[in-house]
């Protein structure tokens, strides 16, 4: 079903793609949640980007099931998985692949090109934040474009295609932080935190117990391509469309719509790419919400991840230890939703 | 499912207008309300500025009695307000996206109605968007069952800070009513005829002048062949032949005492008119003596003085009573402070001579009020030129026109001279920089021989008598105890500890004088 499919359907036929979507997010959820124990926001935020095409950046301590997720996701998805640790002495050529001399059935040579982990569906970018700036921008344009280019050779990636990077906040020694460019090109920046105390428990029933758990795949690549087009089929009445660019206006230092706390804190503001995102992942959450047209609240439950990573905080918020989603706190509160009752 | 969404989003969007009407007017209301105290201060200040036009003399008055002014004031404010609301809430309009937005916040439903009216409106096509809508019907439907959303303004946020105008409004009201009813008395008093003082006049031994001392209303009310003469002025012309009343004299006229004083001052001026008139002249129309002074000269600013005698005071007091308008309180505490009982009064010289004092004392005081307002007079000096370029405008040459702000060796440290580079400055370097300041000065010096003795070396001979004792300013007790055992040991010929840093064969100490063979 291609774009115009999804915008030529009738009422009926949009509700039922609605219900398919929400069943399918639904048992995607509940297969990864055999094996991952609470996180229902992390796990929600990696389908919501997967849905919508966009790439995911988990940030948390060592332990707390980033890159569990991301492989229970692949088993469930039934995609072409790839990891790919990222080390300092990473090269670009380590990822994307490099033409090698192999020998023919007849005892020739010749030169072939060896892909890289990069080409997968599914990627696993491990401590994205310890590989030099020269390696994570290897991840650029397949992350933008949905190819790799290596020498004269341009590969196009196949559909779905994620990729899902972690990193870790605390040992900040011997890494390179993500430039802003490569920042802004993930949909949503996830936090993981530390489970609850019954979470535990449930933690160390599932592994480590004799029994093993099985995650067993609920759907495939094209059925996932199909439901990124019935989300991007979901209505977008004006009001969220507003609101949207609203927030991120006001996201912007120096900007008419800046808040105070942007001026004070802010360097660098979100892009035209965070309004996309508040969108498209309203629209994901609309449409897991029974509703069928993307909200202002579904626009304010997502800004978060949506624009944290997107704002660059300046030295006196560093400084002050005011943290985005502080920042971020402010404006969502300071920005008016349209039509609304002061 | 509802059969015609449209028709119940029109039905939900009047609903919640109504709503919002009435949060309007509440809200335009609160917006308005700061307006209240400065509102209050519009009758009030006006009152007092016509009053106080009015006791200057000029022709109008304020159209409006106590209570009706009073009426007016306590009313201004609520209209205005009132005004200000209405204003505001006929430039507002209800949209219908804002009534539907008022259920859907409500409900919370998610922007369903609002989403489902600009679907409808805009006609949009596409599976969701009639999805959207069929499923806002329903929502629409209960909507309308539900009780009409409720909507709560803000409370007015009063101020603290304007509470005080409503108190200022009070009191400005106040002053401006009784300003406004003295200048009136005051007004009426001095439009009675003067016939009453007409015996004063021919008691006096001298005409009154034209440019005699009075109350502008007064003046402008009575005629030009009336002579506006009192006792008072009479006597005063008696008695200071010479006098250069000051202001304080004018501030007492004759239209504003009332006609018990006045009556006062005659009987004054009949019985005794010596010891009368040498007392009550001060307070009288001394000015009458003055003819080059004209009597609407503004009247000098008063300053703050020191303690002045009782007599002295009470002269102050009338004279100032007279100045802020209390023309009949003041009259009667001139008469009765100026005119004591003539057994009072042993000789009417000393009575002279204080009011000789008195305007030598006021004299000096327009001196001095003159010198002020013609500041550095005596000491007037051409002003420094500051200009950069010497002999620019003229080619006279000046020693001090150097840019500098002045005649004085020190450059100036602000402005323009300071900035720019063509300044000369004395103290100007010329080589590395910051070399720190240095001063080089050459002094012209011839060179002087001097004998310089040779000293010989063997012709000093041998030391014939010990040094003595060495003054040791660094060496610390310790030292010197660490010293004098280690001698001591070494002359008593005993081994020493080398594990004891005291000992001599310690630590290699620092070497004294005393350890030189």
């Amino acid at each position: 079903m291609s774009d115009n499919d999804a915008a030529a359907l009738s009422a009926d036929e949009a509700r039922a793609s609605a219900a398919e979507f929400k069943a399918t997010c639904q048992r995607l959820k509940a297969e990864v949640g055999k094996m991952m124990v609470g996180q229902e926001h992390v796990v929600d935020g990696a389908i919501t980007a997967l849905l919508v095409g966009g790439h995911v950046l988990l940030e948390g301590v060592p332990g707390l099931g980033k890159t569990l997720l991301v492989r229970c996701l692949s088993e469930a998805l039934h995609l072409r998985f790839s990891r790919i640790q990222f080390t300092p002495d990473m090269m670009p050529a380590d990822i994307q692949g490099t033409t090698v001399l192999t020998e023919t059935a007849g005892g020739g040579h010749e030169l072939s090109f060896q892909e890289g982990p990069l080409v997968a569906n599914l990627v696993l970018a491990d401590e994205i934040n310890r590989a030099t700036p020269k390696t994570q921008s290897a991840l650029l344009e397949a992350m933008q474009e949905r190819q790799i280019t290596v020498g004269r050779r341009t590969i196009p990636l196949a559909e779905p295609y994620c990729v899902m990077a972690t990193q870790n906040p605390v040992e900040q020694e011997g890494t390179y932080p993500l430039p802003e460019a490569q920042l802004d090109r993930f949909l949503l920046k996830l936090l993981v935190g530390y489970p609850e105390e019954r979470e535990y428990h449930a933690i160390l029933d599932r592994t480590t117990g004799a029994e093993a758990v099985r995650i067993e795949p609920v759907t495939h690549g094209d059925e996932i391509v199909k439901l990124r087009q019935v989300a991007r089929a979901v209505a977008e009445p004006e009001a969220a469309r507003s609101y949207a660019v609203r927030l991120v206006m006001a996201t912007q230092p120096g900007g008419e719509a800046a808040v105070e706390a942007v001026t004070a804190n802010v360097s660098l503001g979100a892009s035209p790419r965070g309004v996309q995102g508040l969108i498209l992942a309203g629209k994901v959450r609309a449409l897991l919400d029974d509703r069928f047209a993307v909200s202002t609240d579904d626009i304010a439950a997502v800004a978060l991840p949506v624009l944290r990573h997107r704002v660059l905080l300046n030295f006196r918020a560093q400084a002050g230890n005011v943290t985005a989603d502080d920042v971020l706190g402010e404006v969502l509160q300071a920005v008016k939703r349209p039509h609304a009752v002061e | 499912m509802a059969d015609d969404p449209r028709r119940d989003l029109d039905a939900l969007a009047a609903k919640a207008a109504r709503q919002l009407r009435g949060w309007a007017w509440r809200r335009a209301l609160e917006r308005a309300a700061p307006a209240l105290f400065p509102a209050a201060l519009a009758v009030p200040v006006a009152t007092l500025l016509v009053a106080i036009a009015h006791a200057l003399g000029a022709p109008f008055r304020w159209p409006l009695e106590a209570l009706p002014s009073i009426a007016l004031a306590l009313a201004l404010p609520p209209l205005a307000v009132a005004a200000h609301a209405l204003w505001t809430l006929a430039r507002r309009d209800i949209e219908r996206e804002r009534s539907l937005a008022l259920y859907d916040h409500q409900l919370r439903l998610c922007d369903r109605l609002q989403t489902a009216d600009e679907f409808l409106r805009r006609g949009a096509s596409g599976g969701f968007a009639q999805a959207a809508v069929e499923d806002a019907a329903a929502y629409a439907a209960k909507a309308l069952a539900a009780p009409p959303p409720a909507v709560t303004p803000a409370a007015p946020k009063w101020s603290a800070a304007r509470w005080p105008l409503g108190v200022l409004a009070t009191v400005v009201m106040a002053a401006a009513l009784f300003l406004d009813g003295q200048a009136f008395a005051l007004a009426r008093d001095a439009a009675k005829p003067q016939t009453e003082a007409a015996p004063a006049v021919a008691n006096a031994s001298e005409p009154a002048q034209p440019e005699e001392p009075a109350p502008r209303d007064a003046e402008q009310r009575r005629p030009a062949s009336e002579p506006p003469a009192t006792a008072n002025r009479g006597a005063a012309v008696g008695v200071f032949p010479d006098a250069r009343r000051p202001q304080r004299a004018q501030a007492a006229p004759a239209g504003a005492r009332s006609p018990s004083d006045e009556a006062e001052a005659d009987a004054h001026a009949g019985n005794d008119s010596q010891a009368t008139a040498a007392t009550s002249g001060p307070t009288g129309t001394g000015a009458a003596k003055r003819p080059d002074t004209p009597n609407t000269a503004p009247r000098k600013p008063q300053r703050p003085r020191k303690p002045k005698p009782a007599i002295e005071r009470d002269r102050e007091g009338a004279t100032s009573g007279v100045a802020t308008g209390k023309g009949n309180s003041a009259g009667s505490q001139i008469a009765s402070s100026d005119h004591p009982p003539a057994e009072n009064r042993t000789r009417a010289d000393d009575a002279d001579n204080d009011v000789e004092d008195l305007a030598e004392e006021e004299e000096d005081e327009e001196q001095k009020a003159a010198s002020s307002h013609r500041p550095a007079l005596n000491n007037r000096k051409a002003p420094v030129d500051r200009s950069l370029s010497p002999g620019a405008n003229s080619n006279q040459e000046r020693d001090d026109l150097n840019g500098r702000g002045g005649p004085g060796g020190l450059k100036k440290t602000r402005g323009v001279a300071a900035m720019l580079l063509g300044v000369p400055a004395p103290d100007h370097l010329r080589g590395k920089a910051n070399p720190g300041r240095m001063k080089v000065r050459r002094e012209r010096a011839e060179p002087e021989e001097k004998n310089a003795g040779l000293a010989d070396a063997a012709g000093r001979g041998e030391r014939q008598h010990p040094i003595g004792t060495i003054a040791h300013p660094h060496l610390q007790p310790w030292m010197q105890d660490l010293v004098r055992d280690y001698f001591l040991a070494r002359n008593a010929g005993l081994p020493s500890d080398p594990s004891d840093p005291s000992s001599p064969s310690g630590p290699p100490n620092p070497p004294t004088e005393n350890q030189q063979p």
